[in-house]
């Protein structure tokens, strides 16, 4: 039975965020928490290969215990099981440390064939999570992967369809293998009354850092966080165009040409 | 219809030169709103007023040299309402676009009627509360909204455009400005397509937003299951919100067009008919938890495959994205047009699949999608067709599906209004009724004339 790891995570709606300007930091209050949009397409592409191949699909994310909302989301529309990788010994952690501690944890509770990352997060959007974790595990790394096909338990291969600046690249892979997901060709589920019952009462393994073996506290993180953020600010804005309309074109000329003038 | 040079020079002592349009500077734009294969009709004027003042001005400066004026918004009705028939002025209200007030307390809010619907709900919005009409074209402008009394999805529970409207300013044919407020005369003017009085101040109720709310997609096999599912979900008093047909042909057509399918095309390899996409409104979670369950319950007699639940910000705006984009993605046909009308619930299947078997005789493809609460039924006909050759068929067609809606006792105004398009099925009776109106405010007969009225 094929192991399927999805890696989803929990971040603002960023169409509802704003930035205090001041400070620079994120105004977070009132704003909801949804799942990493391109996390739910690569949790469709799970869901694809286990119900063309079999398998079996385990969640897991990092987060506050208010996480549990997205893993209860996935496992809504047929994942598995779903990890929850919180303490606040994680808490302040750059990619480096958050892809130690994610990867720690899985495997503290099994080893995987597949491993399933949107490419980026709509937050952070450094896409090195993915690239991270396949080192981590130990796995192939497919970035940008479009299409997953032919997969062949036996020989542990398959063959993935990646996206390029101009093209697509046909790979045969070794699994294990880790993908990071582009939105196309797998559409986002939408679960059904009965999953969402099921996934409400679904219990969900919660792992703090002393209930991983081996730990490294120096690698998980602040301490364990070699890049820091010292201030954020928010992109400085064009200034909005302007549609001149004047009901003809010579009139939007004239306007236009006056504009100029001024 | 011509217009004098004296008519002209008037008009310029009652607004500046660069408000008034002739000739060439009028644009192409003016002659049509978006019905498809409408004909073109230009003003000999345009003039682009901004204040009340000015509206009344020109109606008076009309009314002396008995000129017609077609009243204009953004231009998106699909009736030819804001098309000018007759020639004569074309009266753009596009830039009569402030909102002139926010009454937090009394939950209203006044604007002109050149504001667009998306701005008004975006403003009711950011004080947590919620204006209703939404006729799906949100770039329509609130006097377009108030001109036909437009509805949408959520007429099912929270009616239409003249349930929010509490007082309007408005200017009579011959200049007079008159307040109204929630009486017979606002109601007539409401819905009156322009043919009365132009609208230059509008006061909207709005309503607090709904705590919670959850879209269900409930699949079936066919059309007729589907529409009963509805019926049935509205006997039960379930308190839906919005009740929508939606046909799998315009999903899928229309997911094909945007990338953005959303709703179930199959379901265990089996093509789906119909889904109907049911949202349920509550003061808390636990509140709508009850009324999904209640639901639940009810669906066992429903025959639906399966209900689908989109309860997160991310598959809401992805649902209502892929429902608005229904009436957009069909103008990526060769040809295409779309019959608006309203048709009693229970002989909205019969109508659907009529209209869609009718048109495939005639060599052409009928989706449809509806909202089975109000009766607002929306028939988009597409075709690979070239134009030239398309339009005498649709125009059969729609004939006889307009007869079918009348003969089911149905009403082909739609929710776009009759405009020049459909006038020919306004009936004796309320023709009459409405010419007793027009008698009154407008006897010369100039407001938007080969219209309704």
């Amino acid at each position: 039975m094929l192991k399927l790891l999805c890696c989803v995570k929990q971040v603002p709606d960023v169409d509802q965020m704003r930035m205090d300007p001041e400070t620079g930091n994120l105004i977070r209050a009132g704003v909801p928490a949804i799942l990493n949009p391109v996390d739910a397409n690569a949790l469709s592409a799970a869901l694809k290969v286990k119900e063309t191949y079999g398998g079996e699909i385990t969640l897991i994310t990092m987060g506050p215990p208010n996480a549990e909302a997205v893993l209860r989301e996935c496992l809504a529309v047929g994942a598995d099981k779903a990890i929850l990788v919180s303490d606040r010994a994680f808490g302040n952690a750059d990619t480096l440390a958050t892809s130690y501690s994610i990867a720690s944890a899985a495997l503290s509770q099994d080893s995987y064939d597949m491993i399933f990352c949107g490419k980026e997060t709509i937050d952070g959007a450094t896409g090195q999570m993915g690239p991270q974790l396949a080192e981590r595990f130990g796995a192939a790394q497919v970035s940008g992967a479009l299409l997953l096909k032919e997969v062949n338990e036996e020989n542990k291969t398959m063959i993935v369809d990646r996206e390029l600046e101009k093209g697509v690249e046909t790979l045969k892979v070794t699994l294990p293998v880790l993908f990071t997901m582009e939105k196309t060709n797998y559409p986002v589920r939408i679960p059904n009354l009965k999953g969402k019952m099921k996934a409400k009462k679904a219990e969900i393994t919660v792992l703090s850092a002393d209930d991983i073996p081996g730990l490294d506290r120096s690698r998980i993180g602040d301490p364990g966080s070699p890049t820091k953020v010292p201030r954020m600010f928010p992109p400085v804005m064009p200034e909005p165009g302007m549609i001149i309309d004047e009901g003809s074109l010579e009139a939007s000329v004239a306007k236009l040409m006056g504009l100029i003038k001024e | 219809m011509s217009i004098s040079t004296e008519f002209i020079t008037t008009l310029k002592t009652v607004l500046a030169d660069e408000q008034v349009l002739l000739n060439d500077a009028i644009g192409a734009d003016f002659a049509h709103d978006e019905l498809p294969g409408g004909q073109e009709h230009m003003p000999e004027v345009v003039v682009k007023v901004t204040s009340t003042e000015e509206v009344s001005a020109v109606l008076k400066t009309c009314s002396e040299y008995n000129i017609p004026v077609t009243v204009r918004g953004a231009g998106t009705g699909r009736a030819g309402g804001s098309v000018p028939v007759n020639g004569g002025l074309v009266l753009s209200v596009k830039e009569m676009n402030k909102l002139l007030g926010f009454d937090e307390e009394a939950k209203t809010i006044t604007v002109q009627p050149g504001v667009i619907l998306q701005d008004v709900m975006a403003e009711a919005s950011s004080h947590g509360m919620y204006y209703p009409p939404d006729p799906g074209e949100k770039t329509a402008t609130i006097g377009g909204n108030v001109s036909t009394n437009a509805g949408g999805p959520c007429a099912t529970k929270y009616g239409s455009t003249q349930d929010y409207v509490l007082d309007a300013t408005v200017v009579l044919a011959d200049g007079s400005v008159k307040k109204l407020s929630e009486n017979d005369e606002l109601k007539n003017v409401i819905g009156s397509e322009g043919t009365l009085a132009v609208v230059t101040e509008i006061t909207l109720k709005l309503i607090d937003k709904p705590q919670a709310d959850v879209i269900l997609l409930l699949p079936f096999m066919d059309t007729e299951s589907c529409i009963n599912a509805a019926i049935r979900i509205k006997e039960e008093n379930t308190d839906a919100a919005i009740l929508e047909y939606l046909d799998t042909d315009i999903v899928e057509f229309s997911g094909n067009v945007t990338g953005n399918p959303v709703f179930p095309i199959e379901m265990d390899g089996e093509r789906v008919g119909a889904t109907l996409m049911v949202t349920l409104e509550g003061e808390s979670e636990d509140e709508l938890d009850e009324k999904m369950e209640a639901l639940a319950e009810l669906s066992e007699e429903l025959e639906c495959l399966d209900i689908l639940v989109v309860d997160t910000p991310t598959l809401k705006r992805d649902t209502w994205a892929a429902h608005d984009a229904f009436h957009t993605s069909t103008e990526s046909a060769k040809s295409e047009d779309e019959i608006n009308i309203t048709v009693p619930a229970d002989k909205m299947a019969e109508l659907i699949e009529f209209a869609k078997s009718f048109a495939e005789e005639k060599g052409l493809k009928a989706m449809a999608y509806s909202h089975v609460g109000s009766g607002g039924l929306h028939i988009h006909v597409i075709s690979d067709m070239a134009k030239a050759d398309f339009i005498p068929v649709m125009a059969s067609v729609a004939e006889t599906i307009y007869e079918k809606c009348s003969e089911l006792g149905g009403c082909v105004r739609g929710e776009y209004g009759y405009g020049y398009a459909k006038k020919s099925y306004v009936s004796e009776e309320k023709r009459s009724e409405l010419l007793a109106v027009k008698a009154a405010l407008d006897p010369k007969g100039l407001m938007n004339p080969g219209k309704v009225v």
